[in-house]
């Protein structure tokens, strides 16, 4: 399914997509989606890390999949910003042959989102980054990478960042002086980032231009109301939707970002119903990330003592030799 | 924000003596760049931008073009010599990349592509002078360009930036008013009908009834600045044109 599916958009013709646009407007004038979602609904979003270390962020939305990896270093800061560390943002994907040179054009658009949302929204507390002030500071880097894209990366991206920088752990530090030592896992716990707030961003599909809808609902009789808003839209209906909105908002609420790149106009009171739906679902995803966020650290506390045990029992050969003399007592006893 | 700063004082008004809902005076020139199809230059305060379009035209790139509709590129320059201190003169910057992809989103908006098949529409525009409202100012100076070069779009597109200073909605915002890094949202609305959002931007914390507060400040201020910066300068520049083809028509 999986394959077919991307094997699909990859060859799609122009005639095909134009049928497919066709399906997915008639789709939402019945009031419908074409994959059965409701209008609110988000696809089915899972976040994991895969690897035992706590640097790597796995989000899949549906098909959709976008992996963020984390890594900080000390470097020397900017001269204008020497209090101030340094948080850079890369977003890349496997290039297919098909691919056109507007996808570059599209992760550049993400990556400038990135930026905008998280550093320019002040996500991480950049001046806890500081270590000597102009001399030291930490250099995080977040690399995105879009591994399928079947709609929606842009909420993906977001979630997956927010994700490693909630997860994170960096190096213990100690100063004294002009000196800085840098402490090992083994040696002091490594510590998180001071993260002020969780933005999360959801991208909503407007179906139609807002003259379109008022021709139709006068041409209609029936009391069945056309979809007009849609969150998570997938690719098909990214292709026929009118325009679209993105709207950021953190666990309190606020509301972090708005956009509404290119297409129809819209109103007032869409962007007010996207803020609100944003609202609604963004606890819903915070709630996934922190759940899989204890998971990981339960996972983690479990091969950790798994590997203990495994040491005490490759080391230890009195611990073999205690262990059998129990069940001898027990058979001398019976 | 800066709580030392008084952006706003007892008497209500701004640093520059504007009112909180005024804008700055607009003018526009037209035609003063030759060798381009349009081109215009917009002054608002003290920021001016010229922008120019070329266009519609046969695509650069062959690989880019599209059968069906008409592709448009931008470029945004920023002098030298436009902000307070000068900077390394390169063409390409993370600012101007971003008011590019800004100018190219509202562009693709508000012109008709499907009228200029396998075509292409070229956008130059530079930064004369900063005064805030970088990107508000670029938008304004591309789709005035747009309508100079006779491209066929819906509407005039007018774009602002609104804050919020001291719980005080402030329309049009300059340097300084941005520097307080107080919550400003980058609105662009068409000209004929401020409530249809053509384009928007926000990167701020603010609740989603300042948001709403903020949109309908910044539409109210269109519809006026729209009427009267706007509309006669566009209508003397169309019946100068109108006058222009009329000439010609006689001669023949």
């Amino acid at each position: 399914m999986m394959a077919h599916r991307c094997a699909f958009q990859t060859i799609a013709s122009p005639a095909l997509t134009q049928r497919e646009v066709e399906f997915t407007k008639s789709a939402w004038i019945a009031g419908l989606r074409p994959d059965q979602r409701g209008a609110q609904q988000l696809r089915e979003v899972n976040v994991d890390f895969p690897l035992l270390s706590r640097d790597v962020s796995c989000v899949r939305c549906g098909g959709t999949i976008v992996t963020a990896a984390i890594a900080c270093e000390l470097v020397e800061p900017f001269p204008y910003r020497p209090k101030h560390g340094i948080i850079d943002f890369s977003v890349r994907q496997p290039y297919t042959e098909r691919d056109s040179s507007a996808k570059t054009a599209e992760l550049k658009k993400l990556t400038a989102f990135l930026e905008r949302l998280i550093k320019g929204g002040g996500v991480v507390d950049t001046e806890g980054l500081c270590v000597l002030p102009g001399r030291r500071v930490w250099s995080i880097s977040v690399d995105v990478t879009v591994l399928n894209d079947e709609g929606n990366v842009t909420d993906v991206a977001v979630w997956a960042t927010v994700a490693v920088l909630l997860h994170y752990r960096r190096p213990e530090l100690t100063i004294r002086g002009d000196s800085v030592i840098l402490h090992p896992t083994h040696e002091r716990d490594p510590v998180p980032l001071s993260i002020h707030h969780t933005p999360l961003s959801f991208s909503f599909a407007i179906t139609m231009a807002p003259g379109d809808r008022n021709r139709l609902a006068r041409g209609r009789r029936d009391s069945q109301e056309a979809l007009e808003v849609v969150v998570d839209p997938t690719f098909a209906e990214a292709t026929a939707a009118s325009s679209s909105v993105v709207v950021a908002v953190n666990a309190e609420g606020q509301v972090c970002s708005v956009s509404k790149s290119e297409g129809s106009c819209i109103h007032l009171d869409e962007v007010n119903h996207c803020m609100e739906t944003a609202s609604l679902l963004a606890p819903h995803i915070l709630s996934l990330i922190r759940d899989a966020m204890a998971a990981h650290d339960k996972r983690r506390q479990e091969a950790l003592k798994r590997m203990f045990l495994w040491a005490q029992k490759r080391s230890g050969v009195t611990s073999e030799a205690t262990e059998p003399e129990p069940a001898k007592k027990l058979k001398t006893e019976t | 924000m800066s709580e030392k700063k008084e952006y706003i004082n007892p008497a209500g008004l701004r640093l520059d003596g504007r009112r909180p809902q005024e804008s700055r005076r607009m003018t526009l020139e037209f035609g003063k760049v030759l060798g381009c199809d349009g081109c215009c230059t917009v002054m608002s305060g003290l920021a001016t931008v010229c922008a120019s379009v070329y266009g519609p035209r046969e695509v650069t790139n062959r690989l880019e073009s599209k059968y069906n509709e008409c592709i448009i590129t931008c470029e945004v320059a920023i002098a030298a010599f436009a902000g307070e201190k000068r900077r390394a003169p390169q063409r390409r910057s993370k600012l101007s990349e971003e008011m590019s992809a800004a100018v190219l989103e509202v562009a693709r908006s508000v012109v008709l592509l499907s009228q200029y098949p396998n075509s292409q529409i070229h956008i130059c525009v530079e930064v004369l002078r900063q005064d805030g409202s970088d990107k508000a100012a670029c938008i304004n100076a591309a789709c005035l360009a747009l309508v100079d070069a006779c491209v066929a779009m819906r509407d005039i597109v007018y774009a602002q930036t609104v804050g919020l200073i001291h719980a005080v909605d402030v329309v049009d915002l300059t340097t300084e008013e941005m520097r307080s890094q107080c919550p400003t949202i980058c609105i662009a609305v068409k000209g004929h009908d401020p409530s249809s959002i053509v384009w928007m931007e926000s990167n701020c914390r603010v609740t989603s009834e300042v948001v709403s507060r903020l949109v309908t400040v910044a539409q109210k201020s269109s519809e006026g600045v729209f009427a009267a910066a706007l509309r006669g300068p566009l209508e003397e520049h169309a019946a100068a044109i109108l006058k222009l083809q009329g000439n010609l028509g006689n001669g023949d």
